[in-house]
């Protein structure tokens, strides 16, 4: 008698329905499946309406976050036998606009990153021109910033933070962690530019350190201490800026 | 049209983690009621020495030994977590390689201890003439 | 350019959660157990060593007054957001205006206390 699991997906088809369901496939349990597998076979073999967003199935694209069993993972990285026998529900990232089934709308996550400037930037005048050659950095300097570049824009820190559950207009961890890594560039000179939308209204002080952000991030980003150490430059500059007007920073 | 799914208010229940975030929150409370209880203290002592013995004689009470043990429990939780967490805010990197994070922690556990034995030195010691 | 002044609220609520991480503990122990079960020595606390030590010394005071004053900031902070984590954002000014409000007025009541000793 085959192994088999069940499978509680969350569905939602706007042109039928005006509410949510959940819809449960048994599909074959196997030693080396992950989450991912199954939701394909449920497509391939028992339902083909079933949307959802995949890729690369190796954990780099960052495409297949969903809540599984009520917690953010990547669905390719989730296998089979962390659950077995018990049944796994399946649904979309917490936190976003449902479009369809399992697919969220990442409008609200992809603004959020280009607010936060996430290109090199240089003062008036202090672009280095192509035929001097590359902007040159040490491995020290690197690796100030290398953690932050690790992002795969996977959305899972969104979708275990309270505060953005509770405020779509967060700016969030992974667009902070993203603004943190140019700013700690050392070519980079956007900091202060940046400052305004990452210490602004909806930026660094909405996060009360949770910290489920970095907790459920697959690649280490840790975009938690990304938001604890820019409120601490965000202090000091504050300070500076009160008791020395004059002084320039970058 | 997109779907937006509602957040309980009991969204802080459902999981370990987050509600071990608003128990760490809320010792916020027992650190202010504590406060609150020091203030008191030397606002007998200004009142002069019986308002002051009164003082003393509550602290010895059941109450205030109740209250003191569970806030003793808040206010700790509090300390761990709060030397778990300056570690994430206060990174330094020497070359390439980061300042473990359990040195930071370190130097902090180092440091209460340090404040502590010199409270209690300072409290609970009369070397110092009264 | 809008720029927030949470960097003030921040930095006093560190500043007064370092404090209570620091200085609660044995405090507490001492206030609730050593005296109240009579471990310490007899006049360690007593009226006439305490008030001397508090009155006579503007350094004292000010310690005593950054031990105290310094954790209701901490909580003010906290509080404010974990009541705004708890689904209260809406009114999100007015807990502001509560919670700051109440460790203004406590710090004022507590340098008037330190003052009178």
């Amino acid at each position: 008698m085959a192994k088999t699991m069940e499978l509680e997906i969350f569905r939602y088809r706007p042109e039928i329905e005006s509410e949510p369901t959940l819809q449960s496939y048994e599909v074959p349990y196997n030693e080396e499946w992950v989450v991912l597998d199954a939701i394909n076979y449920i497509k391939d073999e028992i339902d083909g309406t079933i949307s959802y967003r995949w890729s690369c199935r190796m954990g780099v694209c960052g495409s297949c976050g969903m809540m599984v069993n009520r917690i953010p993972r990547l669905t390719c990285a989730a296998f089979l036998k962390e659950y077995y026998p018990k049944k796994i529900r399946v649904e979309p990232l917490d936190g976003f606009p449902v479009e369809r089934d399992l697919v969220t709308d990442m409008d609200v996550f992809v603004s959020k990153l280009t607010s936060v400037s996430p290109w090199i930037i240089r003062n008036e005048g202090e672009e280095k021109p192509v035929e001097e050659g590359t902007y040159l950095q040490t491995p020290s300097e690197l690796a100030e910033y290398k953690q932050y570049s690790m992002c795969i824009n996977c959305m899972l820190c969104y979708a275990a933070c309270p505060v953005f559950a509770l405020d779509i207009d967060f700016l969030g961890p992974a667009a902070i962690a993203l603004g943190q890594r140019y700013n700690l560039d050392s070519r980079d000179q956007g900091r202060d530019e940046r400052q305004e939308v990452i210490a602004g209204h909806d930026g660094i002080w909405h996060c009360t350190f949770v910290g489920e952000c970095s907790v459920v991030c697959p690649k280490d980003v840790d975009p938690a201490g990304a938001i604890q150490r820019a409120k601490l430059s965000s202090t000091a500059d504050y300070f500076k800026d009160l008791l020395i007007p004059w002084g320039r920073r970058k | 049209m997109s779907y937006m799914r509602k957040v309980p208010n009991t969204w802080w229940l459902q999981r370990r983690p987050y509600f071990l975030f608003i128990v760490r929150e809320l010792t916020s409370v027992a650190v202010a009621g504590y406060c609150a209880f020091l203030l008191y203290l030397l606002y007998a002592l200004g009142e002069g020495p019986e308002a002051y013995a009164a003082a003393i004689r509550m602290m010895a009470s059941p109450t205030s030994t109740a209250l003191h043990a569970v806030g003793l429990l808040l206010v700790l939780y509090h300390t761990i977590t709060w030397f778990s967490a300056t570690p994430k805010v206060l990174v330094f990197h020497i070359g390439e390689e980061r300042v473990p994070a359990v040195l930071i922690a370190g130097a902090h556990y180092a440091g209460w201890l340090i404040v502590s034995a010199f409270v209690a030195w300072i409290l609970l010691t009369t070397g110092t003439p009264g | 350019m809008a720029k927030s002044n949470e960097p003030i609220a921040w930095s006093l609520f560190s500043a007064g959660g370092m404090i209570a991480a620091l200085f609660l503990p044995i405090s507490m122990v001492i206030t609730g157990f050593v005296v109240a079960q009579g471990f310490a020595p007899a006049d360690a606390l007593s009226y006439d060593r305490v008030h001397a030590a508090v009155s006579g010394s503007f350094v004292v005071k000010l310690v005593l007054f950054a031990v105290i004053a310094l954790p209701f900031f901490h909580w003010a902070h906290r509080f404010k957001f974990t009541l705004v984590d708890l689904g209260l954002r809406k009114i999100s000014l007015l807990l502001a205006i509560a919670c700051y409000g109440s460790a203004v007025a406590a710090t004022a009541i507590t340098a008037v206390v330190l003052w009178r000793i």
